[in-house]
């Protein structure tokens, strides 16, 4: 059965939609596609039609996710950058709010990098801490909804 | 082994560059023997904590030579210059300076446990805690004593490691002067029983009235015994 597109369209009240054809193939080729659609622009070289593979198609949609994964990823890198950098702001805060302490073990006879460990290896914890419960969270609230 | 413990050679310290430059220390040179119980006196900004810091490793000279045991120290790296102070140095400062998250023994085995000692220590850190006569406050958190438990404790903390020098900067700064008394006393007493060196910096002379010596320093100078023009602005 044929019939004009106009028609169809006010038969299924869609009066603007439905404006794409979709021609699927017998033998599995991209070669073929490509073919075919020279052929179809060829055919129709004065109309304003465009003809598209399915990979290029699945390109433009894939183009989209992409980008809004690399946004989230971004988002992503944005918030570890800033956790990093309130932790090391946290950790100098720290250092000076114990400079007495310091000194006091370096006059024990504590190696610089000794202290230097410590805070070290508490901003590690610290960080630990917060991407252990911030995964927690960010899974919790993604199987919740 | 030599009887010296303590040599300073024209060591200098100074401060700053330019304009700005301050020597707050000017060419001193002296000699400490072992069990010598030693004084430093002078006036506000003289040159004593400087001093004691250069004794101390804990700064080093711009010019001349610190000699530790008979080892010449301001060559020596921080790792090296670290382990110095932990076993030859025993310090106690103006505010005990115990740390405050750390029990009194706590506080009092530190040094051992960053040497690594083999021996027991909690059972050294106990045995002096009770010579100073702290066995009732040895479990206590060290930010819930007195300033003068605080300050036994710390002189506790200093002579654990059996240290050449026990370094002190105004340790009855901070203290009334009964209490600082005792704290004088108590010091003496170690002295004498451990053939402790002590090297002692204060501008209260009175507080210690029987010491084997005094050095004063006036403008980064050292000089031998009390300049008495010091004592009548004290
Ligand atoms: N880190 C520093 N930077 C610059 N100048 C300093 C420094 N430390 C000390 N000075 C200067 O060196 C001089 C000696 O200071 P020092 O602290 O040794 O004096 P002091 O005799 O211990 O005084 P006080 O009795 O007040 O403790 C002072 O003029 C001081 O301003
Ligand atoms: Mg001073």
């Amino acid at each position: 059965m044929i019939i004009h597109i106009d028609s169809l369209r006010s038969l299924l009240d869609r009066p603007d939609e439905s404006n794409s054809i979709f021609v699927k193939l017998t033998e599995k080729n991209p070669e073929a596609a490509l073919d075919i659609r020279k052929q179809f622009l060829a055919a129709y070289a004065n109309d304003d039609l465009k003809a598209q593979t399915i990979e290029e198609s699945a390109e433009a949609t894939l183009k989209g996710l992409r980008s809004g994964i690399s946004m989230i990823n971004l988002i992503g890198y944005f918030g570890m950058g800033s956790s990093a950098f309130a932790i090391v702001t946290i950790q100098m805060m720290l250092v000076n709010s114990k400079t007495r302490e310091i000194g006091v073990m370096r006059a024990i006879g504590a190696k610089r990098k000794d202290i230097l460990m410590v805070f070290i290896l508490q901003g590690m914890i610290i960080g630990a801490i917060g991407a252990g419960a911030g995964t927690g969270i960010g899974l919790a609230y993604t199987f919740s909804t | 082994m030599s009887d010296t413990v303590l040599e300073l050679q024209n060591v200098s310290r100074i401060f700053g560059e330019g304009d700005t430059q301050v020597k707050a220390l000017d060419n001193v040179s002296l000699s400490i023997r072992r069990g010598e119980f030693v004084l430093i006196v002078g006036s506000s900004g003289s040159g004593k904590s400087t001093l004691l810091n250069m004794i101390g490793l804990l700064d080093k000279p711009t010019s001349g030579k610190v000699i530790l045991d008979g080892k010449e120290t301001t060559a020596l790296n921080d790792g090296q210059v670290s382990q110095y102070r932990n076993e030859k140095l025993g310090f106690v400062f103006q505010f005990a300076n115990l740390l405050p998250d750390l029990t009194v023994l706590e506080n009092v085995m530190l040094p051992q446990q960053i040497q690594g000692s083999s021996e027991d220590i909690r059972q050294n850190a106990t045995d002096l805690l009770i010579k100073v006569g702290l066995e009732d406050q040895i479990n206590k958190r060290s930010n819930k004593i007195s300033g003068g438990q605080a300050q036994r404790a710390a002189i506790a903390r200093g002579l654990v490691n059996r240290p050449t020098i026990v370094l002190a900067d105004e340790p009855t700064g901070n203290l009334d002067s009964v209490t600082a008394g005792k704290i004088v006393k108590l010091a003496k007493t170690m002295a004498k029983e451990l053939n402790q060196t002590f090297i002692i910096v204060t501008h209260d002379r009175h507080q210690f009235p029987d010491v084997d010596r005094v050095i004063t320093i006036k403008d980064g100078k050292a000089f031998s015994g009390e300049e008495t023009t010091m004592e009548i602005t004290a």
